[in-house]
């Protein structure tokens, strides 16, 4: 064997540097799919994480179009809507033939109350045409059929439930027992629940919607002559922002989908790049160029996108068409499932696929600017000086802090700019805590210590994954937080809501007290006006009580705190007042506001020692000059009197709140109460209104159904929290859950890969004695503390969003939800390094590796 | 002209306390056709050596040319064109692409340099047959033996209108039997015109070697005149 070749030809001497052309982009994508079909194992987690990324955006920017629903299940198709109450029962045929005048066309719909027996909150029946001209996209025929006859009704499933009716069954209306003879709905707002009878077929309504198109000056200018205007919509008023908000709410998703897609895909791609480094090596000493090395990366950056996207998007479409029933449900409303935002999913999925290929250029530079030589040997590049990161990211983060300011909340490019910002500022500080970590490691023992000092070795893809990791709790974080400060709003705006394991028995329906609202006394003069003073009546309250106790009973509880109300017994009744009036006993804190208005408050409970032992505040810790103790800031200035009797109405006297912030914050719990001083200074009585009840866990759907039915039986109501309340509650979990998952996903693959770039020194430690053991705090460390910092990390940024979002009301945020934060930050690093116990095993390929 | 040439050549790592001087002022040429072999104990500069003459990193200071190209004056591409074209590397572990077959892989430095698949494939299936592997070019390196491998990294190494071949311990991964199998590649590769160079522990691998030379912390401290190897015994050429 021998080989003639020919001499040295002058060309070498000065080679033009040829970048290789077609056959050479040939030879590197035919590599690079090669990889990509060798190492599908390696990259399933990239891979998966990417699918899921763009599949969780597909549904996401589905739900965000169909999140909020159209005006239809309020104006129909009408645009515009006015509510009249009391129109008397034959106002409404005035105040509709006046409409009709004002308007020209109108559709009326009649309403009247049913009380639901046990429950303070009545049910609406309905006399709607199916075929209204306007209403016809606010019903919907679920099953049976529509009423027709004045004995028939149709009801929507919630009240189905709260009757335990079925077609065939009867409704019972006012003494009389309407057959149900269908299941129907508001597709346009599945919250809605009503009864429904034919149109015409209320006699003596409590209110009528008018339903009609004008304009809204005209609107504005109407007046019914027979009853009052309880409420003027017009419908377009918020369409323009509703516009704006689901245009925003779409960009932010595909933001921060693509930024998180990005991290993950770079953390992936480091690995990928750190597991080819001596094939790199070894092509760039064979003589490829820079941008060939580059082009392996990138290409198989390309390949993960293009697999990812289409896989996403595919199982995003599949999620979102199959779970439509579900996805309804939580949106509240039917929708078209193919309304979603076509552009936004392709484009989406482009993106992803430029994110992924954008994501491995990074580490494709950093493999080809490595020296050769220390590409062959496998060594990773030094890591960066961490400071730098740091300077840069404080920088960025302060700069997506300012611009989340200046946004107000309405400036679309100053929010992504800020948003982007903030996540580049923490991905930039990523490595920083990871270093921080690694000096630390010095006094642990030698498994963590090794752990710590592996990630800041690994630092470039620890510190992606670290970046992609808090993204993930970031979001759930800021979401949770939302969730916590929204229902504490919401508890400050509506009077609140009771947690979920409370519920409290009235003694009387509190919203039947004159319009007041609140809780009520044992007896009520029943119609007419009377100048009796109020008189208790033990034996109704001593039957509310046994049905409070039976209630706790049931629930498993014996936590049941009596709530008194202060009553001042000598206030008279004056002839000609109301029916109802007897509640003016009551004796309540005011707030003047202005110069005519004046706020009264709901509930002003005695401060008994049992309430106080319940919330856990010593009667020492009350002032002796205070007439109130209040969990509220805003009562300086109240004052305290009955609505009634021996002073007038504007006889109130100044009073000393005393703010105690062990009291709940929700009206219908004891939010406020009366201090004994006050009682005795004024000779009120304490008399019982209702009961709080406290549960040990959540109180369940069929647990508060029995409750219902214990109250209705012996004549009094409960209350328990709403709807809303209970959806931002599942919104916190939900996505304090998810984003826990994601997590640990990310870190899987993180700590899986690092740990498996380490075998070298798994081989050393097993060499040296080292037990199972100790290989898996390896694992566990690794994992914890990369969990750990994304916890950290992910909140803070979360509340440096939040906080930057709110600065202009920053008190939102003063509800902190601790459970869901807690388990963002302390209990994820439990799980992880649990999870890496478990499963972190020796790999079993300890031996030389491959050139890949 | 030399095929290679180091004059002066230094090599320093690092700084200060922990600063090492791999290559001292390193003088050395190597003619066309000429099979030289380095060897030296651990740490005395042969890899480092062998990695600046083959543009893999550049010399703390001095000079390399390679076919009359002073490196120096090259920029990165340019180095790597050199290499596609004139510089044929053979590393000790093969460091053949896993997910390439053999023929590809040997095909590879043309195929980045523009040359189509077809006519990469003929040039690499004629490497390998003069290797003796014409019938595995389509195995993949997992389906070799270790001999077979390092025989198509030494064809990845010709193939083309290599000039230089630079092995480092090429017969490191080896039985004795393959390592002079592969030695005696090296030196036929050699007697067509390719300069080489080789690195190696091996006192009777070097003697295939026209030259040997000796490394001790960085400095050639001896070097043997052109001998005549095992190979002449094989060569039917009576003038040599």
């Amino acid at each position: 064997m021998s080989s003639t070749l020919a001499p040295l030809p002058p060309s070498i001497a000065a080679p033009p540097p040829a970048r290789g052309g077609a056959p050479a982009r040939r030879a590197i994508r035919r590599w690079a799919w090669r990889l990509l079909r060798r190492e599908w194992r390696q990259q399933v987690l990239v891979l998966a994480l990417l699918t899921v990324a763009v599949a969780a955006t597909t549904v996401g920017l589905g739900l965000v179009v169909n999140v909020q629903g159209t005006d239809q299940g309020v104006f129909g198709t009408a645009n515009a809507r006015i509510d009249i109450g009391n129109p008397g029962p034959n106002g409404v045929a005035v105040d509709v033939a006046a409409a009709r005048q004002h308007f020209g066309t109108v559709e009326a719909i009649a309403h009247a109350s049913v009380p639901v027996p046990g429950s303070i909150t009545p049910v609406d029946l309905r006399a709607q045409d199916p075929d209204g001209m306007f209403s016809k996209p606010m019903l919907r025929l679920v099953s049976g059929s529509y009423p027709v006859s004045p004995s028939e009704a149709a009801v929507t499933t919630a009240v189905a439930t709260t009757f335990s009716l079925k077609v065939g069954s009867a409704l019972p209306v006012n003494g009389r027992a309407l057959r149900v003879v269908g299941i129907v709905e508001n597709p346009k707002d599945l919250q809605d629940a009503f009864g429904l009878v034919a149109a015409g077929e209320i006699s003596s309504p409590s209110s009528v919607t008018l339903l009609f198109d004008a304009s809204g000056a005209k609107v504005m200018n109407f007046r019914p002559p027979a009853g009052s205007v309880r409420g003027i919509m017009y419908s377009g008023v918020d369409a323009a922002q509703q516009q704006r908000n689901q245009a925003l709410a779409v960009l932010l998703l595909a933001t921060i989908g693509l930024t998180f897609i990005g991290l993950l895909s770079v953390a992936g791609f480091t690995v990928m790049a750190q597991r080819r480094l001596r094939a790199l090596g070894m092509i760039a000493a064979i003589g490829a160029t820079d941008r060939q090395v580059r082009r392996v990366m990138m290409a198989n950056g390309a390949g993960v996108g293009v697999v990812g996207a289409i896989t996403g998007a595919a199982l995003g479409l599949a999620v979102w068409f199959a779970l439509t029933p579900a996805f309804e449900k939580v949106v509240g409303h039917r929708y078209d499932p193919f309304a979603l935002p076509w552009w936004a999913v392709i484009a989406g999925a482009v993106l992803a696929i430029l994110t992924a290929l954008a994501a491995s250029w990074w580490p494709a530079r950093a493999a080809a600017k490595l020296p050769i030589v220390a590409a062959l040997s496998g060594r990773p590049a030094p890591p960066q000086p961490v400071h730098r990161f740091a300077l840069l990211g404080t920088v960025l983060a302060a700069t997506g802090f300012v611009a989340l300011i200046l946004a107000h909340a309405v400036h679309t490019v100053l929010i992504v700019a800020g948003i982007l910002a903030t996540t580049a500022g923490m991905l930039l500080l990523a490595p920083l805590g990871i270093r921080a970590l690694a000096a630390l490691a010095g006094r642990a023992p030698i498994a963590v210590r090794l752990a710590l000092r592996d990630l800041a070795r690994y630092q470039a893809r620890s510190g992606a994954a670290l970046a992609a990791a808090s993204l993930a709790i970031g979001i759930a974080a800021t979401i949770a937080v939302t969730a916590a400060a929204q229902q504490a709003h919401d508890h400050t705006l509506t009077g609140g809501n009771l947690p979920t394991n409370q519920l409290i028995v009235w003694l009387a329906n509190p919203n039947n007290q004159g319009g007041r609202g609140g809780p009520g006394l044992s007896v009520a003069p029943a119609g007419g006006g009377t100048t009796t003073p109020f008189a208790p009546n033990p034996a109704v309250v001593a039957s509310a009580r046994s049905t409070a106790d039976a209630i706790a009973q049931a629930l498993g509880t014996s936590t049941r705190v009596e709530l008194d109300a202060a009553v001042d017994l000598n206030a008279a009744i004056p002839a000609g007042a109301p029916p109802g009036s007897g509640q003016a006993n009551l004796v309540r804190p005011i707030t003047y506001q202005g110069q005519h208005g004046f706020n009264q408050l709901t509930t002003p409970y005695v401060a008994s020692a049992a309430v106080l032992g319940f919330y856990k505040i010593a009667s020492t810790d009350i002032s002796a000059s205070s007439d109130i103790v209040t969990a509220r800031s805003d009562l300086t200035g109240s004052q305290l009197g009955t609505g009634f009797g021996s002073r007038d109405s504007r006889d109130f006297y100044p009073i000393t709140a005393q703010v105690a912030k062990g009291l709940p914050n929700y009206t219908s719990a004891p939010n406020t109460l009366i201090t004994q001083k006050a009682m005795t200074v004024n000779g009120y009585t304490a008399e019982p209104v209702g009961w709080l009840v406290q549960a040990k866990q959540p109180i369940t759907s069929a647990q508060i159904t029995d409750a219902r039915h214990r109250a209705a039986a012996a004549g009094i109501t409960i209350e328990t929290r709403t709807g809303r309340d209970r959806t931002l509650q599942h919104l916190r979990d939900y996505s304090t859950g998810a984003g826990v998952l994601v997590a640990l996903g990310v870190l899987a693959m993180t700590v899986g890969l690092i740990r498996s770039e380490t075998a070298g020194d798994l081989r050393t430690l097993a060499a040296t004695g080292a037990s199972s053991a100790t290989r898996r705090t390896l694992n566990a460390a690794s994992a914890a503390a990369l969990a750990l910092l994304g916890g950290i990390l992910g909140t803070a940024t979360a509340y440096l969003a939040l906080i930057a979002w709110h600065w202009h009301d920053i008190s939102y945020l003063n509800r902190p939800p601790y459970p869901h934060l807690a388990v963002l930050i302390l209990g994820l690093p439990a799980v992880a390094a649990a999870g890496a116990w478990i499963l972190g095993r020796t790999p079993n390929d300890l031996s030389r590796r491959r050139l890949e | 002209m030399s095929a290679l040439q180091l004059t002066q050549v230094s090599k320093v790592y690092g700084s200060g306390a922990t600063q090492v001087h791999a290559l001292r002022e390193v003088d050395l040429i190597v003619q066309p056709g000429e099979l030289v072999a380095v060897m030296g104990p651990s740490g005395s500069g042969k890899s480092t050596l062998l990695t600046i003459a083959g543009s893999l990193e550049e010399p703390s200071g001095g000079e390399v040319t390679v076919g009359g190209a002073a490196l120096s004056r090259l920029s990165r591409g340019e180095c790597a064109a050199l290499r596609r074209r004139a510089i044929g590397y053979v590393f000790q572990d093969f460091n053949l692409l896993a997910g390439l077959t053999a023929a590809e892989n040997v095909s590879l430095p043309l195929e980045l340099d523009g040359t189509t698949a077809k006519a990469a494939r003929v040039a690499a299936l004629a490497a390998l047959d003069r290797l003796g592997l014409a019938e595995r070019a389509d195995r993949f390196p997992d389906d070799l033996s270790g001999g077979e491998r390092q025989r198509v990294a030494i064809a990845r190494a010709v193939v083309g209108e290599r000039r230089l071949l630079l092995a480092d311990e090429p017969s490191g991964a080896l039985d004795s039997v393959n390592g002079e199998a592969v030695m005696r590649l090296v030196r036929e590769t050699c007697q067509g015109g390719v300069a080489g160079v080789v690195v190696t522990h091996d006192a009777q691998l070097a003697s295939w070697a026209d030259r040997v030379i000796f490394l001790r912390d960085g400095r050639i401290v001896d070097q043997t005149a052109q001998v005549e190897g095992p190979e002449s015994l094989l060569d039917a050429d009576p003038a040599r």
